[in-house]
């Protein structure tokens, strides 16, 4: 056993040395473990307390750096709460301000002491109340940890401003929340901004009417509302200048502008305050009629309309007179959507102008059938065009004096089936490709086949064989038809005068100087120029002295009854007499029999066309004819 | 109530074994060096018809005296009341709750009045287990034990059912019936000392590092010349847990592994929790014991109790060392003279925190008292 030096000096101190302690041997073994025990243990003691204490010391300089960093922050955080731009608030759970910066107080107006006596909460608007209230107890309850919203906050003058706010949840001891930090941001002219966006977004910049898309919408509230109420009606009315372009091209476009402001407010005055006006785009304005009394009751409204075109509009001093055709399109069940009622309105628009200008047209379903008809020819001529399916025939036309062919008319036709059975006729086809604008392509595509074909027989021992090209309103108006002629020219150069554009009554009708100047354009191309079907239309005598006109054409339907027929004789006989006063040369067309030519060769007519010579022939049948 | 005591002492029992009918429990608490397949049948004719059930331990209470490699035996005899006794299987410590729902799915509810648990003491999760029984009890019903010990070796430890040793089990006597009365209480009396610590890694009783540091490496300093002795030198510094601002239970160590740098604890070390050294205080400690006493008998209502379970934390009798009798001395001065006493030195007690609380739960380092009358 190995003695503890404690109990070992103890022994020799108090024991006689000599004595037997074998009895005592258990007895000082447990002595001897208890005294190693709790030296044992002492030592523990003091090594835990050595060690603790060094943990202590390095846990206290850990803290020590930690405070510092703290206090670093603090004061970063002071500074930055002060100097933010924008409005901060720290706001204990029970909603009391605890300490706002300045730019807090700048923003609400309210000084320190006063916001002492305010809830934050109460400083809201009281329809974002309830919304920002159950955000503050989802902050609190620590459900969220951070929202932004926007709101309305009340200043002291009382004016509500647009806040953006921003809150986070401060958290105390053991994480408990205990405040929340505000950040508001004035947005006031954000949202002025996107107010004014929002409106742009759904009016008309030029004239402060609704646009379409806010049209759409006003208008499928409308249907909806029909749809519940069988006795609630209204109607859509559509507006198409009829002579806005020419405004448009003679004075400017500011003038134009100008006109459709002036315009927009004699609209506006004309109709009650549950109508409203819209302007689609361009020229084309809309009107929905609110809640009318009988679907009948539309006509006598739209009388009304047509009155404020009565009075001339004052444009830069001078005073301009406008018209429009109306398209209307009543309620009905039948509409799925505003696009489809829109579309019915156009088409009822489009019959009152083709009527003839100033027209009110009431949709009919008529009306869409022929429209989907036309639709359906555009898409046929599209096709054609694209398989390049065009062709050209010729029908001679011929002098009487010399009984010989001295020209021919170009004629558009169709290869392949396109127009099966004869299922459309070939007016209508033009119709649509005029309006379309088809037609410039096809007639470009004539013109130069035509001319092409010219220069072939031209070059063949006819050098003054004349080609005749059908030009349509539309191929005029276009502002590069003269140029296209020059280059078509240039390409087929047949010899001069030999080309013969043949021009409707109606072109003369359309507006005088603008056509006078352009056939002038023309004619410096050295061709010539061929009123077709004399007599059907306006037949204003004055125009054939103030054009460039070289041939008069006078219409089959005049030569259909003669000579038995007196009236069609007498207006033949004045037209021939009439072409030949005023220096042209006469060309009758539909000669189909020797009396009719009989007839025209009495009266000094110059040329004809028509079946007696022979119907319209493919270009190599034509060839054959000529040369034999 | 009868009861009847015996000891046995370097192979020899105090008293002649002779064979005693009408017994209904034998609890026997056996230091594993006196381990042997005969002692069991030898207790089985001395008891016939008496359930045979205990465990292996670090040290032996018979009475108010303190053995090691001893065996302490206690018979019971009941007038009126019943016991039935349940038990499962440890396959996986990463099960222990399903095992303790196991064992109160498996006891009769009908009368039950209190739930003694013998469970194996190292591979196991004792607050898992706890949990899983809790879950399955009526809420009158209290479960008191502890988890079976290997000295201060922590090799393998075994408990006895039905007059068998066995490991990685669970046992569970109920008992029944009006006339029974029982108490409880338990105290630990350690201090805490030093900074409050963060658990940063730990898997279940797996601890692997407080304020991001390895745990292991931290006993080893504070052990010094101990860590040596590891791992029971592990229970001089239990750990008391802290969530959410208040104390939890008391945690020591049953195992570490070198390789993995990590501690296994009795129960649950959750990471997040904060966790604070402790160290023996002597005088605390068996005051402790004697408000574990104090507590257990305050809990019998109006009864004197016949017999005492003591079961206490090995950690406190490393600890106390020679001492270690004065708590079991101080126990016994509590409870008089009439109080029979057993008990053994555990790996880990199983009591409700406080006297007039059901929750039972897991504890290290503690006297658990139950205390019997009939």
């Amino acid at each position: 056993m190995k003695m503890h030096r404690l109990l070992e000096r103890q022994l020799k101190k108090h024991i006689i040395p000599q004595t037997d302690s074998s009895a005592f041997e258990p007895f000082l073994e447990s002595i001897n473990q208890a005294y190693f025990q709790y030296e044992d243990d002492r030592l523990l003691l003091e090594q835990s307390l050595e060690l603790t204490s060094d943990e202590l010391l390095e846990k206290n300089s850990l803290l020590q750096g930690k405070l510092t960093e703290i206090e670093q922050m603090s004061s970063m955080f002071q500074l930055l709460f002060e100097k933010a731009p924008a409005g901060m608030a720290i706001v204990t759970q029970d909603d009391n301000f605890e300490i706002v910066n300045s730019a807090f107080t700048n923003l609400t107006g309210f000084t320190n002491s006063e916001l002492q006596h305010i809830k934050f909460k109460g400083l809201s608007n009281k329809n974002d109340l309830a919304s920002l209230s159950e955000l503050i107890d989802d902050l609190l309850i620590s459900k969220i940890e951070f929202f932004k919203c926007e709101i309305k906050f009340k200043q002291k003058s009382k004016k509500n401003i647009d806040i953006l706010l921003h809150a986070g949840l401060l958290k105390g001891k053991n994480d408990h929340p205990n405040r929340i930090i505000f950040q508001l941001v004035d947005i006031s002219k954000r949202k002025e901004a996107e107010e004014l966006l929002q409106y742009h977004a759904h009016h008309d910049f030029l004239t402060g009417l609704h646009n379409r898309k806010c049209f759409f919408q006003i208008l499928e509230s409308a249907m909806n509302k029909a749809r519940q109420d069988n006795n609630y009606h209204f109607a859509v009315l559509f507006f198409d200048l009829d002579r806005f372009k020419v405004i448009n091209d003679s004075m400017g476009h500011l003038a134009g502008d100008q006109l459709l402001k002036q315009l927009a407010d004699r609209m506006l005055d004309a109709v009650s305050s549950k109508d409203i006006v819209a302007r689609l785009g361009g020229d084309e304005f809309i009107i929905l009629l609110d809640n009318l009394p009988s679907p009948e009751y539309v006509i006598t409204r739209a009388s009304v309309f047509q009155l404020i075109f009565k009075e001339p509009f004052l444009i830069h001093g001078k005073e301009i007179y406008s018209d429009a055709s109306i398209g209307i399109a009543l309620s009905s069940p039948e509409y799925n959507t505003p696009e489809e009622m829109l579309r019915d309105a156009d088409i009822a628009m489009y019959r009152a102008k083709s009527e003839g200008k100033s027209r009110v047209s009431v949709f009919d379903k008529k009306m869409h059938s022929d429209a989907v008809v036309l639709l359906e020819i555009e898409t046929i001529l599209r096709k054609i065009i694209a398989c390049r399916d065009l062709d050209v025939f010729y029908q001679p036309i011929v002098s009487i004096k010399k009984n010989q062919i001295t020209g021919c008319e170009a004629l558009l036709r169709f290869k392949g089936e396109h127009f099966s059975s004869n299922q459309y006729n070939l007016e209508t086809i033009i119709e649509v490709a005029e309006q379309s604008g088809l037609i410039n392509y096809i007639g470009e595509y004539v013109l130069n086949e035509a001319t092409k074909f010219a220069c072939q027989i031209q070059n063949n021992g006819f050098p003054e064989f004349r080609i005749s090209v059908n030009v349509s309103p539309q191929q005029l108006n276009h502002k590069r038809f003269s140029s296209q002629v020059e280059q078509i020219l240039q390409k087929n150069p047949v010899s001069k005068d030999s080309l013969v554009l043949e021009l409707t009554e109606g072109i003369m009708m359309e507006s005088g100087i603008e056509t006078v100047s352009k056939l002038n354009e023309l004619k410096k191309l050295n061709l010539q120029l061929s009123i077709d079907d004399f007599g059907t239309g306006f037949s204003s005598l004055s125009y054939l002295q103030k054009f460039p006109i070289d041939f008069l054409k006078v219409d089959r339907s005049f030569l259909n009854g003669v000579p038995d027929d007196e009236g069609d004789a007498a207006i033949t006989s004045a037209v021939i007499t009439l072409g030949h006063i005023l220096g042209l040369k006469v060309v009758a067309e539909g000669i189909e029999n020797s009396v009719q030519l009989d007839f025209i060769r009495s009266l000094d007519c110059d040329y004809y066309q028509g079946y007696y010579k022979s119907r319209p022939l493919p270009a190599q049948d034509f060839l054959n004819l000529l040369n034999n | 109530m009868q009861i009847y005591q015996n000891q046995q002492l370097n192979q020899k029992w105090k008293q002649t074994l002779e064979p005693r009918s009408g017994y209904n429990l034998v609890m026997v608490f056996i230091a594993t060096s006196a381990i042997k397949p005969e002692v069991l049948i030898e207790l089985k004719k001395a008891f016939p018809g008496a359930f045979i059930a205990g465990c292996s331990t670090a040290g032996e209470i018979f009475g108010s005296t303190v053995s090691d490699n001893s065996i302490s035996i206690t018979a019971i005899k009941f007038e009126n009341s019943s016991i039935k006794t349940v038990s499962t299987d440890i396959t996986d410590p990463d099960k222990c709750f399903e095992a303790g729902v196991s064992i109160g799915r498996q006891l009769d509810h009908e009368n039950l009045r209190h739930v003694l648990v013998f469970s194996e003491g190292l591979h196991v999760n004792g607050s898992e287990l706890v949990m899983g029984i809790n879950n399955c009890l009526p809420e009158t019903v209290l479960a008191t034990g502890g988890l079976a010990a290997d000295g201060d070796t922590f090799n393998s430890t075994y408990i006895i059912w039905d007059a068998q040793f066995k490991q990685k089990t669970v046992g569970a006597i109920g008992f029944y019936g009006d006339s029974i009365k029982i108490g409880h209480g338990s105290i630990g009396g350690w201090d805490t000392f030093g900074p409050d610590r963060k658990i940063t890694r730990s898997t279940g009783n797996i601890l692997y590092e407080i304020d991001g540091q390895s745990a292991l490496q931290l006993y080893k300093k504070y052990l010094g010349p101990q860590a040596k002795n590891l791992p029971a030198s592990a229970l001089l510094f239990p750990l008391q847990l802290k969530t959410g601002g208040k104390s939890g239970p008391v945690r020591t160590v049953l195992g570490i592994d070198e390789k993995n740098q990590s501690m296994t604890f009795a129960g649950d070390m959750p990471e997040g929790a904060l966790a604070c050294l402790m160290k023996a205080n002597f005088d605390r400690l068996i005051d402790g014991a004697t408000e574990a006493a104090r507590g257990a008998n305050a809990t019998l209502i109006n009864s004197n109790p016949q017999l005492a379970v003591l079961i206490s934390c090995v950690g406190r009798k490393l600890v106390l060392k020679q001492r270690i009798e004065e708590e079991v001395e101080a126990v016994a001065e509590v409870l008089g003279n009439q109080t029979k006493l057993c008990g053994f030195y555990s790996y880990g007690e199983i009591s409700p925190m406080t006297a007039n609380n059901n929750h039972c739960e897991l504890h290290n380092q503690t006297m658990t008292i139950t205390t019997f009358s009939e």
